[in-house]
């Protein structure tokens, strides 16, 4: 863990004085350093908050993925499992639809956040009466059915089609042109969701060998898995009500290092904090440099088009083999 | 008295596997339970570890109820080898093996010499470093009482701990039961030979699988009709070596 900080901390630090010197309009640093002028504005009020939602939203991505596989106990799951991205996302939707977004400050981000906090206790209420942890994911994949329903009932009730692309088009995920307003209302829930999440990464490690085993070693699993689907959910809820939707982070994270850690599922959760943070700024970079004849790239767009071959380079490689 | 267990009542799907049961355990003894196929022997395991809810009654150790023990006082005060275990990750066996010492709250010289004696009593020094995703099922199983085992929890609860093990190895698990007993610790094991209740255990708890049971020392509660009644077969007692060997000759029509 820590030869692996020291590798993945530099590079996150040299992805954040990139991000802040890279996109539209030149910047003169020293201008912008001294605070002056439209230099200034570039850096604090645009470059600023946009690096620190990448951050925030990898960190909160890659560990969250992190720690939901290690609950799950099986590779492929991501954070959105348990019904937060959908819930988020059909927040933010209904928003749109409404014309709130336009009218309200913050009203697109406090609807994500409300539709991530009802999707996650609907999940809970449901696998309450299940069976454990198979019951959390069948809840998980039934809510977000609901939620992914209800989304395309949103798109297809739209006004207009303009209103319609505009809810397609923020779905697709972005941390450009965020206000400080929006990054500051997210951050105290991914702080929170992170703390909780990151607290509890250890007991994973117990449940390597089986639910049963992890129990009789001290594992209390209804409220390791409480408090991990309310972490996550006010996290992963928080950023995705920001961004949108990015795909990927959360399940290629934990994939990529999982080798260097020895599979330990405690130890993954924080690098892969550190790892969703780079992959996201990486990304939302390559958003800026990748020159477009329409609209700019969409972070999500790219976090998908590069997630998948990770995966597949991680399969054929066998780091994510169970055996 | 260290186990106690009182007018316990266990069902599973609304069948009663088990009814009334009243057992006491001294330190150092060992109890065998058999029982066909389904007849409840997990499910007392598992009740036994706080993981399966009763029906009725009471299970304490040391006057302190294991059904209600809080989550992190567990694995002090017991050790559960469960019957299946699914490593989900390929962290190295040693690795394991320090994550339940940890659980226990031991440290520095005394975890590196339970960590030492753990591997020694499972015969897994050669594969501390493997991944426990790559191990056998007689390997897993081996490394599954270590992990119960390590750090000496007083009452240790195995469930079918001779399934998939080599006659070499389970020769050492009779033998490492004994010893267990000798040392002080309370052990409770489902197993299915009778020829091994003979040698390992002090008592047997013979479950039927209709809520009636049989509890005695082996020797008392394993003759050949008993056996016919419970699992329909019919053996010979070789009495040899001041000990008795259970041969079995075929089932009996019932």
């Amino acid at each position: 863990m820590k030869r692996l900080s020291l590798l993945l901390l530099p590079v996150l630090l040299a992805l954040t004085g990139l991000s802040l010197f890279v996109g539209d309009g030149p910047l003169n640093l020293e201008r912008a350093v001294a605070l002056d002028g439209v230099d200034r504005a570039i850096l604090v009020d645009l470059r600023l908050p946009r690096l620190i939602l990448a951050l925030m939203t990898g960190a909160a991505l890659g560990a969250c993925g992190a720690a939901l596989q290690g609950l799950v106990r099986n590779p492929l799951a991501e954070p959105g499992l348990i019904g937060v991205t959908g819930g988020a996302s059909l927040g933010a939707m209904i928003v749109f639809h409404f014309g709130l977004a336009a009218l309200v400050p913050l009203a697109l981000p406090l609807g994500g956040m409300a539709g991530a906090g009802l999707a996650v206790a609907i999940c809970l209420a449901l696998a309450r009466r299940g069976a454990g942890t198979l019951g959390l994911i069948l809840a998980g994949i039934a809510v977000s059915a609901l939620t992914g329903a209800l989304g395309v009932l949103v798109l297809n009730l739209a006004p207009s089609p303009f209103a319609a692309y505009e809810i397609l088009y923020w779905t697709m995920g972005s941390v450009a042109d965020r206000s400080w307003r929006e990054v500051l209302l997210a951050a105290p829930f991914v702080v929170a969701g992170l703390a909780v999440v990151l607290s509890r990464a250890p007991a994973l490690r117990l449940l390597s060998m089986g639910e049963a085993m992890g129990a009789s070693l001290g594992v209390d699993l209804s409220r390791l898995r409480l408090s991990l689907a309310w972490g996550i959910a006010a996290a992963v809820g928080a950023v995705t009500s920001v961004t949108g939707g990015i795909g990927f982070v959360g399940l290629i994270a934990p994939h990529m290092l999982r080798p260097f850690l020895a599979q330990d599922p405690a130890r993954l959760v924080p690098a892969s904090a550190l790892a969703g943070a780079a992959i996201v700024l990486a990304a939302d970079i390559l958003t800026r440099l990748i020159p477009s004849q329409g609209p700019a790239l969409q972070l999500g767009v790219v976090t998908a088009l590069a997630g998948s071959p990770i995966f597949f380079w991680v399969l054929l490689r066998g780091g994510g083999t169970r055996r | 008295m260290s186990l106690c267990v009182k007018t316990l009542t266990l069902a599973r799907g609304g069948r009663c596997l088990l009814r009334d049961l009243e057992l006491d355990l001294q330190r150092g003894e060992v109890l065998g339970i058999l029982g066909p196929n389904g007849s409840g022997k997990s499910t007392l395991l598992a009740a036994m570890a706080g993981q399966y809810l009763p029906e009725a009654g009471d299970i304490r150790w040391q006057g302190q109820s294991l059904t209600s023990l809080d989550a992190q006082h567990r694995p002090r005060l017991l050790g559960y080898a469960p019957q299946a275990v699914e490593p989900a990750w390929g962290i190295p066996l040693s690795a394991m093996l320090d994550t339940a010492l940890d659980a226990r709250g031991l440290e520095g010289q005394a975890a590196s010499a339970a960590r030492l004696q753990a591997l020694r009593d499972f015969d897994l020094e050669a594969l501390a470093d493997r991944p426990i995703t790559e191990l056998s099922g007689g390997e897993a199983r081996r490394l599954t009482l270590a992990v119960a085992s390590i750090g000496e929890p007083p009452l240790l609860l195995l469930d079918e701990p001779f399934a998939a093990l080599d006659l070499g190895h389970q020769a050492a698990l009779r033998d490492w039961l004994r010893a267990s007993g000798k040392a002080g610790r309370t052990v409770v094991t489902s197993l299915h030979d009778p020829n091994d209740a003979l040698v390992a255990c002090d008592r047997v708890l013979v479950l039927r699988g209709d809520g009636m049971f049989t509890l005695g020392r082996p020797q008392d509660v394993l003759f050949p009709g008993l056996i016919r009644d419970v699992w329909g077969v019919s053996l010979h007692r070789l009495d040899v070596l001041g000990g008795a060997i259970l041969v079995p000759v075929g089932m009996v029509e019932r």
